[in-house]
């Protein structure tokens, strides 16, 4: 549940580019031949009617008309008493709340005459609203329009670069500013504290306390003494804006040193895009055992997009992207993970 | 890697899965499909005592208590191997894999819920795939309570009174609203709580309600509202306050009466049998007798209370068109939230669990408009 900083400003966001981004789709629901897009948003998925709008609800949910032409309707199932709250963190588009918003999507559909829509992520839409949609006699028809839909959002500006850098930069300074010493929650809490203090609207922090013992990273309630070795994995999001952050540390002053300089091979990867991954591959100091590259792409604020061994999702550029890696040194493992921001990272031959 | 970081299963857990599976005997079903996300993590959470965080997921319980979780977030995967004792499936084709687990278990049907969160991807071969909604199986037992369950929104609830009191202390002139919650939520972490739903007002009579928090700055006379919700195992506890910044004024006390009063009458309301629609006639009578009868309907208020456990918003809704028995052992907040135009908005609630005759309170802090 959202219950960080939730605040739209022009100077941080222009109504301008909400209006370019708006105009982009339009013009591809146009040469598709769609008289709207529809894109769904609850707290797992906001990430389309954010880029569109700017809004990320930080409860329920709701469905963003995009029509080809003319202003965005939101219709959400938050209540009519937050209305001015939605107005004030959405700059752009109508606002409609009711229990139903697939219904008042497809009236309004009804009346402007448009028989079909496309609609990101089709098959993952909640059931309730996919039949809504289609209207009382079933006159309205959806089709996917992930890939229209992610023409355009693969074109990152320099609106969203800012704040994605502004972002990472906070998940740095927390991930620099905590006692070390400290028992596992403790780090959990401070981090989290900090990112909040500094305007952070979500933040995510998971930490494995023991690479000697899982690979997986847990949440405070999990978490008590730390392991020698130990991993913090920080997600945090500025205003929609999300940025993923790994690091492993070490309270062993003898693997401190090969701690550094894999940390310092990383950030060098990370810099050398577009050829993060292969430069990776090619000059870190110990073995990638795997690694895998998150994108907002849809509806998912980051999603894996290619990652080694797995099915390739992806293929082309992307504006910004979060390369994840674990690594094995000395017998122990290593994780990373962290952004290449506004360098047109390329995702190629992802089955390696 | 071995010896993932498992704790012994719950009691709770165990008690859930008991009744699951007595659920789906009663119903000559042999399987439950339940999706989650980190909005609606109840139903996903009940059968396999796993709280998702990012992505979505799919969890299918065999009547023989067996649960296969399907992920499409590789981390949540991972965490999940490592805290349950289920099959995990990570996957970025979370439809593809659900049809083909549905298909291979067999022929028999498939009770599913949140049937309207369900993907439509799934729901559109219903027919095909045997899927029938099963909300009615599982929603009264996420309703009620065992005490196994009791066990955890105490601790919850405790929780919430410990973060007011940090929460009252953190509100002084000059702050901003996200520093207050910024600091709760540094205690809740450190004491081990995973998730708090929590919103925010400050100001005055133009306040119409609480939201996430904006950036306001807190000043003397402001009032401040909050509804704070931690979690603990999985399950919520809320509690519901105003304070003033300073001294609060005769009009803000004297505004602040009526809702104490109509507490007061919903608590007095509450006890096994008698329905939600009684709990919120007996708080909103209250508003009409002193002529605010406006301020209790849709325009200003959502709801006069509510359900808690695996879901901080959960069935029943205290409404006076919901007619929906509470029972003994619910847990439930009665909290007569709305405007009142002398002052602004205005909170108060406590956590109680529905007993025979009455109700059991759960929260602790005085039921008073506070001064920071």
């Amino acid at each position: 549940m959202r219950r960080g900083l939730m605040g739209w400003s022009e100077t941080d966001l222009p109504a301008a580019v909400l209006r370019e981004r708006l105009s982009l789709l339009q013009a591809e629901l146009a040469k598709a031949g769609l008289g709207g897009l529809v894109l769904y948003t609850n707290l797992a998925r906001p990430a389309a009617v954010s880029f569109v709008t700017g809004f990320t609800p930080y409860w329920s949910e709701g469905l963003l008309l995009v029509p080809a032409s003319g202003e965005p309707v939101f219709a959400t199932a938050l209540s009519k008493r937050v209305s001015a709250w939605i107005r004030s963190v959405m700059p752009i588009g109508a606002i409609e709340n009711t229990p139903r918003p697939a219904a008042a999507i497809a009236r309004r559909l009804a009346e402007a005459n448009i028989r079909k829509i496309g609609v990101l992520e089709l098959d993952l839409l909640p059931a309730a609203q996919a039949a809504l949609l289609t209207g009382n006699d079933g006159a309205i028809t959806l089709e996917d329009a992930t890939a229209l839909f992610r023409g355009v959002r693969l074109r990152a500006d320099p609106a969203e670069l800012r704040l994605v850098r502004r972002a990472d930069d906070l998940a740095r300074d927390c991930l620099q500013s905590f006692d070390r010493t400290d028992n596992a929650r403790r780090i959990v809490a401070d981090i989290e504290a900090r990112a909040r203090l500094a305007g952070a609207e979500e933040v995510l922090v998971g930490v494995n306390p023991d690479l000697a013992r899982s690979n997986a990273f847990f949440r405070c309630d999990r978490l008590d003494a730390l392991g020698a070795t130990f991993a913090i994995r920080l997600s945090l999001a500025l205003k929609g804006n999300w940025v993923r952050r790994t690091i492993t540390l070490s309270r062993d002053l003898a693997r401190q040193g090969a701690l550094a300089a894999a940390d310092a091979a990383f950030e060098r990867a990370l810099a050398s895009a577009p050829t993060a991954l292969s430069t990776l591959r090619k000059a870190f100091p110990a073995k990638i055992m795997s690694w895998s590259v998150e994108a907002c792409v849809g509806s998912y604020p980051l999603e894996v997009v290619a990652c080694s061994g797995g099915t390739p999702a992806f293929s082309g550029t992307l504006p910004i992207g979060i390369v994840w890696a674990q690594a094995e040194i000395d017998e122990t493992p290593w994780y990373g993970a962290g952004p290449v921001i506004g360098e047109v990272m390329e995702i190629r031959n992802a089955n390696h | 890697m071995t010896g993932p970081d498992r704790r012994p299963v719950s009691t709770a857990y165990h008690a859930r899965i008991e009744d699951l599976r007595g659920g789906l005997a009663a119903a000559d079903v042999d399987r439950l499909l339940l999706y989650g996300n980190n909005w609606h993590a109840d139903f996903l959470r009940y059968a396999s005592d796993f709280s998702i965080v990012e992505g979505q997921g799919l969890a299918l319980f065999e009547r023989d208590g067996r649960v296969t979780l399907l992920l499409d977030d590789p981390a949540e995967a991972e965490r999940a191997r490592a805290e349950t004792l289920h099959e995990v499936v990570s996957t970025r084709d979370l439809i593809g894999m659900a049809k083909g687990l549905l298909h291979r278990g067999g022929h028999g049907p498939v009770a599913a819920a949140p049937y309207h969160l369900l993907p439509h991807g799934l729901v559109r071969h219903a027919e095909q795939l045997r899927l029938s909604d099963g909300g009615a199986l599982i929603e009264p037992l996420l309703m009620g309570k065992r005490a196994e369950e009791h066990v955890h929104v105490r601790r919850a609830a405790a929780f919430a009174d410990r973060g007011y009191e940090l929460f009252r202390a953190a509100a002084r002139p000059g702050r901003k609203d996200y520093e207050l919650i910024a600091e709760v939520e540094r205690f809740f972490r450190s004491e081990g709580v995973t998730e708090n739903f929590m919103i925010i007002g400050v100001g005055g009579r133009e306040v119409r309600g609480m939201a996430p928090p904006s950036g306001k700055v807190l000043k003397k006379g402001d009032l401040v509202t909050t509804e704070l919700t931690p979690c603990v195992e999985g399950y919520y506890a809320q509690i519901c306050r105003t304070l003033v910044v300073g001294r609060p004024s005769d009009l803000q006390l004297k505004s602040f009466g009526v809702f104490q009063e109509a507490l007061d009458a919903g608590l007095k309301a509450v006890r096994a049998d008698v329905t939600a629609a009684d709990v919120a006639k007996a708080e909103n009578d209250v508003f009409r007798r002193y002529g605010l009868g406006q301020y209790v309907t849709s325009e200003y208020t959502r709801v006069r209370g509510h359900g808690l456990g695996l879901f901080p918003d959960q069935k029943p809704q205290l409404l006076e068109d919901v007619d929906v028995p509470l029972t003994a052992n619910m847990t439930i907040i009665v909290h007569p939230n709305t405007y009142h135009p002398d002052v602004g908005y205005l909170v108060l609630g406590d956590t109680i669990i529905v007993t025979a005759d009455g109700h059991e309170t759960l929260s602790t802090i005085p039921r008073s408009l506070m001064s920071s």
